[in-house]
């Protein structure tokens, strides 16, 4: 990665600090924050871009150079670049200027979202941030930690890879059906989703926090949108040790109120975080989501194609994906890939504490797989209909 | 069914069976999805539920047949700490588990599944106040290792050359970050999150006591009173300590240092709650 810093004359003050955009493939974040006048000193902006991609400060000079020749936002702007292209910059730039300058109260709402609108976006194409908006009441979204608070990752800039504001991780507190609830998601653009040391520790406290809450007589609900790989590699044992903190609190929470996830895809539920899901008293799935322990990618390279042939994308959602799990009981609630089916899907369930919770349901588990062959190799119609069973 | 390809290069000596098999007391109870059950005698005479998954050569489950927690080992772990009796006896689960297990009949049935009843089973007990104790005697990979040990109340392990803990093998971590294995060495020196022995796990703050074997492959007598009584010293800090959750994790001096964003985040939602 490369850092590239920049400084221009500047002379419009701008209202608000504004975050658009993510750090995945072929896009960036920027972050764009006011900075105060001074009568001493001229005005003028600041840039710093980290970008992923090594080599191009001609390019990013040039693109910079054009932008803030007619745009002279006194603030300062940070750039975390994943191997954005210039046209892209510009159109993230134009974004966030837009959002900073805005002053009407719908602007607001977007800018908190990342964008103005949503649309018709299907779930799985929203950012980890809109996602999260869209499950709650209007208006009520309030994040913790967001952008501007800079959580970002200290063990990924030294190992050369451009970080994230927000860890690829959003926690959203505000109502659903008027109830109080937290909503964390991950952004599975940002390093596929994977779990370092920031983004763990930010699903363990949300969990901690509202176990507190629950302890205390006023429980929240936590929904769970799940899009990672599992453990960030670069991280590694603190992922491991953030996920068994995640598992240790979901446990100790559901004891109070039962804990959604919803995996839509499309990076799916992975690794540690496919055990966390297990955990859950509610999985609500679309049938993009995919839920596994091993990723088909792995078990081929460690078992051979004769064990699983990950490139054959019907075979892999066929064992994997949210149609089959919830078929064969290993999920709960197939929903659309709309943001208002995924959020009626989860008003709709249950929220009062479970007895019996998923992670209990050890006979029944038990049961079934004595009624399987693994040397038959059983097909995933099969697995649906295995004796045992009781959904 | 496709031939399945067996790892013959095992040679490592089979740690889990061995230190269970020099600490446990009681009857030894082996179940068919190769987890060892018994008992163990502290030093201060009480008497603790002892557990490890072994290799099981003949498992009708390939994959499953190196040590690797597959969908037996998880499901027969949660339900022999869910039919534990007696709340206040502690539990040591002996910890030597390469992988858990990679297959297409285990993501079939859900392995992510069957590893969630034994984190559940095991979380339960500790929720129940019953002191859990994981010893690491061998390699702590994973799923594997949060699906039999993370969720214990205190860590303790062993410091020998048999013992790795990671997230994923060698290779398969080279080739996804697409590093060398020698990039990946070199990383480790500064990063010890991404080294795989035990002394780097051990600087991140979660290990209670780590003990140091005259021989880990062929333990005697003077091995299995250091490791009880570090055992039976972690089993003192849990009765001596107010929560049953895992705070000590990220509280601990070592964490403080290693880990310190895991608290500051903590601490801010709380703040911003």
């Amino acid at each position: 990665m490369q850092t590239i810093n920049a400084t221009y004359p500047a002379t419009n003050q701008v209202e608000r600090p504004v975050h658009v955009g993510v750090v995945g493939s072929g896009d960036l974040e920027i972050l764009l924050a006011p900075i105060e006048s001074h009568a001493d000193r001229p005005d003028e902006l600041k840039v710093r871009v980290r970008t992923s991609v090594d080599g191009f400060d001609t390019v990013w000079r040039r693109v910079l150079d054009h932008f803030f020749e007619n745009n002279r936002p006194v603030c300062t702007i940070e750039i975390n670049d994943f191997g954005a292209t210039p046209g892209m910059v510009t159109l993230r730039l134009s974004q966030a200027l837009e959002l900073a300058t805005a002053t009407d109260d719908d602007q607001m709402v977007g800018s908190a979202d990342g964008s103005k609108s949503t649309g018709e976006l299907p779930f799985t194409e929203m950012s980890a941030r809109q996602r999260a908006a869209s499950l709650l009441d209007s208006g009520t979204f309030r994040e913790i930690l967001g952008p501007s608070y800079h959580a970002e990752s200290p063990h990924l800039e030294p190992q050369g890879i451009v970080p994230s504001s927000d860890d690829g991780c959003v926690i959203a507190r505000g109502t659903i059906n008027g109830a109080p609830a937290a909503v964390v998601g991950l952004e599975g653009k940002f390093q596929g989703g994977g779990i370092g040391e920031i983004s763990g520790a930010k699903i363990a406290a949300t969990l901690e926090r509202a176990l507190v809450d629950a302890e205390s007589g006023h429980p929240v609900r936590v929904v769970l949108l799940l899009e990672t790989g599992g453990i960030r590699l670069q991280e590694a044992n603190l992922g491991l040790l953030a996920i068994a903190e995640i598992h240790a609190a979901i446990v100790a929470l559901q004891r109070h109120i039962p804990v959604t996830a919803v995996i839509s895809g499309m990076v799916g539920c992975f690794g540690g975080m496919g055990i966390a899901a297990g955990l859950c008293d509610h999985i609500v799935m679309t049938r993009a989501g995919r839920l596994a322990l091993n990723g088909p990618e792995v078990i081929e390279t460690e078992a051979g194609v004769d064990e699983f042939d990950s490139t054959d994308r019907s075979l892999v959602w066929a064992v994997t994906g949210g149609e089959q799990r919830v078929a064969a009981g290993r999920a709960d609630v197939l929903a659309e890939d709309r943001p208002e089916a995924i959020r009626k899907a989860v008003i709709d369930l249950d929220t009062a504490p479970f007895s019996v919770h998923r992670g209990d349901r050890v006979t029944e588990l038990a049961a079934q797989l004595a009624d399987l062959d693994p040397a038959a190799r059983p097909t995933p119609s099969e697995l649906r209909t295995i004796d045992g069973r009781t959904h | 069914m496709t031939s399945l390809p067996t790892n013959a290069t095992t040679t490592a000596p089979e740690f889990g069976r061995i230190w269970f098999d020099l600490l446990n007391s009681g009857p030894i109870s082996e179940d068919p999805g190769s987890l060892l059950t018994g008992e163990t005698v502290l030093p201060d005479g009480r008497t603790a539920a002892l557990a490890a998954v072994v290799p099981a050569p003949n498992s009708p489950f390939p994959r499953a047949r190196q040590g690797e927690v597959g969908l037996r080992e998880s499901l027969s772990l949660a339900s022999w700490v869910a039919s534990l009796d007696n709340p206040d006896k502690p539990l040591v689960l002996i910890i030597d588990v390469p992988s858990q297990a990679y297959g297409y009949v285990e993501e079939l049935f859900g392995l992510n599944t069957t590893m969630a009843t034994s984190v559940q089973a095991i979380a339960s007990a500790r929720l129940a106040d019953r002191p859990v104790v994981s010893l690491v005697v061998g390699k702590a990979i994973s799923g594997a290792f949060l699906s039999t040990g993370l969720q214990a109340n205190r860590i303790v392990m062993l410091d020998h050359d048999g013992v790795q803990v990671q997230v994923m093998g060698k290779q398969a971590a080279a080739r996804i970050t697409r590093r060398t294995v020698d990039e990946m060495e070199k990383i480790a020196e500064t990063f010890p999150a991404t080294a795989f022995d035990g002394a780097s796990f051990t600087t991140l703050g979660a290990v209670f006591e780590t003990v140091v074997p005259k021989s880990a492959g062929s333990p005697g007598d003077e091995d299995s009173a250091s490791a009880l009584a570090a055992v039976g010293r972690a089993v003192d800090d849990i009765l001596n300590s107010s929560g049953n959750d895992l705070r000590c994790r990220v509280e601990s001096e070592a964490a403080r240092t290693a880990r310190a964003q895991s608290l500051l985040v903590r601490d801010a939602v709380n703040a911003q709650w």
